[in-house]
């Protein structure tokens, strides 16, 4: 076997991580939930969601891969001693391949706005971008064919290794996606009545604190940051013996979070400054936020104009790094256990990937045939995989991790064999030990409506 | 003598260095000379420059540091094999060392301008800012403990060495700096009436393109990168044998050049907004800018502050990074010449270069006695460093390397021991010394001249 590609510096390990980790979520999902559920507190419960559940959830993650140094699946069944954890590791390529799927025909809709916006074509009033979107969306051909288009981008990436494809196409990607986010943000914050925005998301109002309002920052926090779906564990796998786990992904955390805090600044203050409500979801960024956009810089069309353009070139960016690590998932995978040359297992990833693109895109215009249990494909893809597929995924990994491998491996994992982290030791293996797995299982109980 | 540390990455190469390059004067002087002088086609004429001298001038300095791997005057006498050419080095040494003082001195004033909008001082009539800064800079007391504080905070971080300290500092101030300039540039076009800046800066004008606008963005080109300060020499010193000097050297040159144009798109969008004719030089930072900012936001009072507050804290980033780099110079002469402890070589560098500092502040009004010829010590320092020392170091290292250095050395040290692409590079090679030889000398010899009015 040829050896295996992996991370040329520690700023590629950040970049490339994080990049799986922000995505579409980080802009439509967290912003809102912030400003709805106590602003500031609800951030600081979140950010202790963070260190009690994602970090560690993350670290166990680390763990496996780079102690393995191989795909998912390999991984797993390396410190199983024979046992079927791999299946584990079989279920996260298996979850990671369905989300790549419907994820893609979200970021197709995405590069067909930043087309419309390119083209001038994003202003009108919310009713009329409504209707757009409502056939557009349901369209048979476009949409499908945009989000195949996706999935061979992000083929090209991956094709191209870890090295030379994602850890380029990242550190290219990150930066701007970041420039871009603080370009708006400041835009955004320049309008009059931005401060109404801004005391929306901040504002701390702790007569919110419900325990519904924790158990959706403790969801918030195990989603934002792609636990579940073996994307770490691949990712760790090319992490270098040296990479200090703990800083690495407390960085990519705090990458995180920020990208999430900005986005909030980057929406707010716009919306709040021509009176429309925000909401979340597709609907935020495609319907509401277009007609936000072109209203708030009225004034200046051109600014409004440059506004969209790189408001959907940041969405398509974010998407992009995540759909890149989603991919790799299983392409990793196919290569090493099949031993196939990388490009053509990229192959079977997007085939099988492209294939459920399509059927989710079909599905969205409301044909029957598509209707899995009264639900359209689309939406159930994402509610079997956010729901069953990926905390059971997390459940098994800190169950694993925790309890079954032997301790010394971990301690070696999480302290570079004995050279830094080692106060912490104690505090992450309770963590993995006791705490994840209780709260994924609150997660997977909320889910299902019984908390 | 133990093994020096170099620059751990990439990254930390073209930061520092270009922190090096970035100063004042991308804010100061170029936005205002391309607005001048022709708009777009001033800037078209500045990347040619940059191209021609600018970027050679760089990578001559380069090698010498990179062949010497130790402080500029050690370096130039490594090539010169016993003859006076090791001058050239000592001269760049003192060129550096000299700058540092006064330069100390103006991002002195940036510190104080923080300090000032942060507790909401800068609001007020135009003529309050005149006052203001007149009052500033012939203070014989604030001032001198500003310049004190900037190059104590500048010993702080050459004393960790060059890794801990010069490449951990510019991996944090540069991406922050250019942050700052993004957010700043953002608001500054959002206000009404921002695409008259806009114009004002790129709207090309051929009709401006004289030999003396001409000259002008050669002396930019030259004065831009920090050539002959013996700053880009000594960080040379601390490049791996794997960094790709050529490509280094661009990339710094790019870096240095947008940092300059999102200078001009942070001010002019804001001062033509509200009408104030923008200038250049030390009278833009702290008297025309202050002004345009706390009435450009006078609606949005509260974005004022911050605009002017990360204004200042910008600046002296820009002002750091650039000292941190000068300061090394005679950190590194002192430390290995005289096989000190970089602590104490430091030190000294810090104390010599604070009395020179102070001396240069005091002379800006506190006191008459270093007044000399009607020209403040300060300007005289300036006069002295700027248009004699910095073209004659710059002259002498093209025509050293161009002339006198064996071929040999130039190329391997110019294609990394032969490693680097060898038909590309060597083609690239033949150019860069062709530059070297003739048009560099050539084009310093002619902005040399031009200073003194000599040609027009």
């Amino acid at each position: 076997m040829t050896e295996r590609g992996n991370f040329g510096s520690k700023i590629g390990v950040i970049l490339a991580t994080a990049g799986s980790a922000v995505g579409l979520g980080n802009v439509w999902r967290f912003p809102y939930m912030a400003g709805e559920n106590g602003g500031a507190a609800f951030i600081v419960i979140y950010l202790v969601c963070i260190l009690m559940l994602g970090l560690p959830g993350m670290l166990s993650e680390f763990i496996i891969g780079r102690h393995a140094q191989a795909n998912a699946a390999r991984a797993y069944d390396k410190l199983s001693k024979g046992r079927p954890w791999k299946f584990v590791g079989y279920l996260g390529i298996l979850t990671s391949t369905i989300i790549l799927g419907f994820y893609s025909v979200v970021a197709g809709w995405c590069l067909q706005y930043l087309y419309i916006a390119l083209t001038g074509m994003t202003s009108g009033n919310v009713d009329a971008v409504r209707e757009y979107f409502a056939d557009f969306s349901g369209d048979a051909m476009k949409p499908a064919i945009l989000g195949v288009l996706f999935i061979l981008i992000t083929q090209f990436v991956v094709v191209r290794g870890v090295r030379g494809g994602i850890e380029r196409a990242s550190k290219l990607l990150m930066p701007v996606l970041f420039v871009l986010l603080i370009v708006i943000v400041v835009a955004s914050c320049m309008l009059p009545g931005a401060l109404e925005g801004i005391r929306f998301l901040f504002y701390p109002d702790f007569s919110k604190l419900s325990s519904d309002v924790l158990l959706e920052a403790l969801g918030q926090s195990f989603f934002s940051l792609s636990l579940g779906t073996a994307c770490l564990c691949t990712y760790a796998s090319y992490f270098s013996n040296d990479t200090n786990l703990l800083k690495s992904a407390f960085q990519i955390v705090t990458i995180d979070t920020m990208i999430a805090v900005l986005a909030g600044l980057m929406i707010f203050p716009a919306a709040f400054s021509v009176g429309v409500n925000p909401d979340s979801g597709p609907s935020l960024i495609f319907i509401t936020l277009p007609n936000v956009f072109s209203q708030a810089f009225a004034s200046m069309p051109v600014v409004g104009y440059v506004i969209s353009v790189m408001f959907y070139a940041l969405l398509v960016f974010a998407a992009l790094t995540s759909t890149i690590s989603m991919h790799e998932i299983g392409t990793a995978f196919f290569t090493e256990e099949f031993t196939l040359r990388r490009r053509y297992s990229a192959w079977v990833v997007t085939v099988a990937a492209g294939a459920i693109c399509v059927l989710c895109s079909l599905s969205v215009g409301g044909r029957s045939w598509l209707q899995i249990t009264g639900v359209a494909l689309m939406d159930f893809c994402d509610k079997i995989t956010a729901n069953i597929m990926m905390p059971i995924g997390a459940m098994l990994t800190c169950l694993f991790v925790g309890w079954y491998i032997p301790k010394r491996t971990f301690y070696a994992e999480f302290t570079n064999r004995g050279m830094t982290n080692q106060r912490w030791f104690m505090i992450y293996l309770f963590a993995v030990r006791y705490i994840c797995p209780i709260c994924i299982l609150i997660i997977f109980l909320h889910q299902m409506g019984v908390v | 003598m133990t093994e020096r540390t170099g620059f751990g990455s990439k990254l930390g190469v073209i930061l520092a260095t270009a922190g090096s390059a970035v100063g004042l004067g991308n804010v100061w002087r170029f936005p205002y000379m391309a607005g001048e002088n022709g708009g777009a086609v001033f800037i078209m004429i500045y990347l040619a420059c940059v191209l021609l001298l600018g970027i050679p001038c760089m990578i001559s300095e380069f090698i010498v540091g990179r062949h010497g791997q130790s402080n500029t005057a050690r370096a130039y006498s490594k090539l010169s094999g016993g003859s006076p050419w090791k001058l050239v080095g000592y001269m760049g040494v003192l060129t550096g060392f000299l700058i540092t003082g006064y330069y100390a001195v103006v991002t002195g004033w940036c510190l104080q301008y923080i300090w000032a909008s942060f507790i909401g001082q800068l609001q007020g009539t135009p003529d309050y800012f005149k006052t203001y800064f007149a009052e500033l800079s012939s203070d014989p007391v604030r001032p001198v403990l500003w310049t004190f504080v900037m190059l104590g905070i500048a010993y702080l971080i050459i004393e960790h060495g060059v890794r801990d300290g010069i490449e951990k500092a510019s991996k944090m101030m540069m991406p922050t700096l250019f942050i700052l300039l993004l957010i700043i540039v953002v608001a500054s076009c959002m206000l009404p009436n921002a695409g008259k800046g806009i114009e004002f800066l790129f709207k090309p004008d051929m009709s401006k393109m004289t030999g003396d606008v001409f000259l002008s963005a050669l002396g930019q080109s030259f004065y831009s990168l920090s050539i002959a300060m013996g700053c880009l020499c000594t960080y040379a010193s601390y490049f791996s044998r794997y960094t790709n000097l050529t490509t280094s050297a661009t990339q710094i040159a790019i870096i240095d050049s947008v940092v300059a144009i999102l200078a001009g798109l942070m001010i002019f969008p804001a001062a033509f907004s509200v009408g104030v004719n923008p200038d250049s030089g030390p009278s833009l930072i702290f008297i025309t800018l202050p002004n345009v900012f706390s009435q450009a936001f006078a609606a949005i009072p509260i974005v004022g502050y911050f605009v002017s507050l990360l204004f200042f804290v910008l600046l002296s980033l820009a002002g750091l990074t650039s000292l941190m780099s000068l300061h090394e110079v005679s950190t590194a002469f002192f430390q290995e010449e005289f096989t000190l402890s970089r602590k104490k070589a430091a030190l000294i560098v810090t104390i010599s270069t604070a009395i020179i500092g102070a001396f240069c502040s005091l002379s800006l009004g506190a006191t008459d006695t270093l007044v000399f010829g009607g020209k403040a010590l300060f300007d005289w320092f300036d006069f002295i460093t700027g248009q004699i020392f910095l073209p004659v170091v710059g002259f002498l290292t093209c025509i050293f390397i161009g002339w006198f250095v064996p071929h040999k050395v130039v190329r391997e040290e110019f294609t990394n021991w032969g490693t680097l692409r060898s038909e590309w590079y060597a083609r690239l090679f033949h150019i860069y010394l062709f530059l070297v030889k003739y048009i560099c000398p050539m084009a310093i010899l002619f902005i040399f001249l031009h200073q003194f009015g000599l040609l027009k």
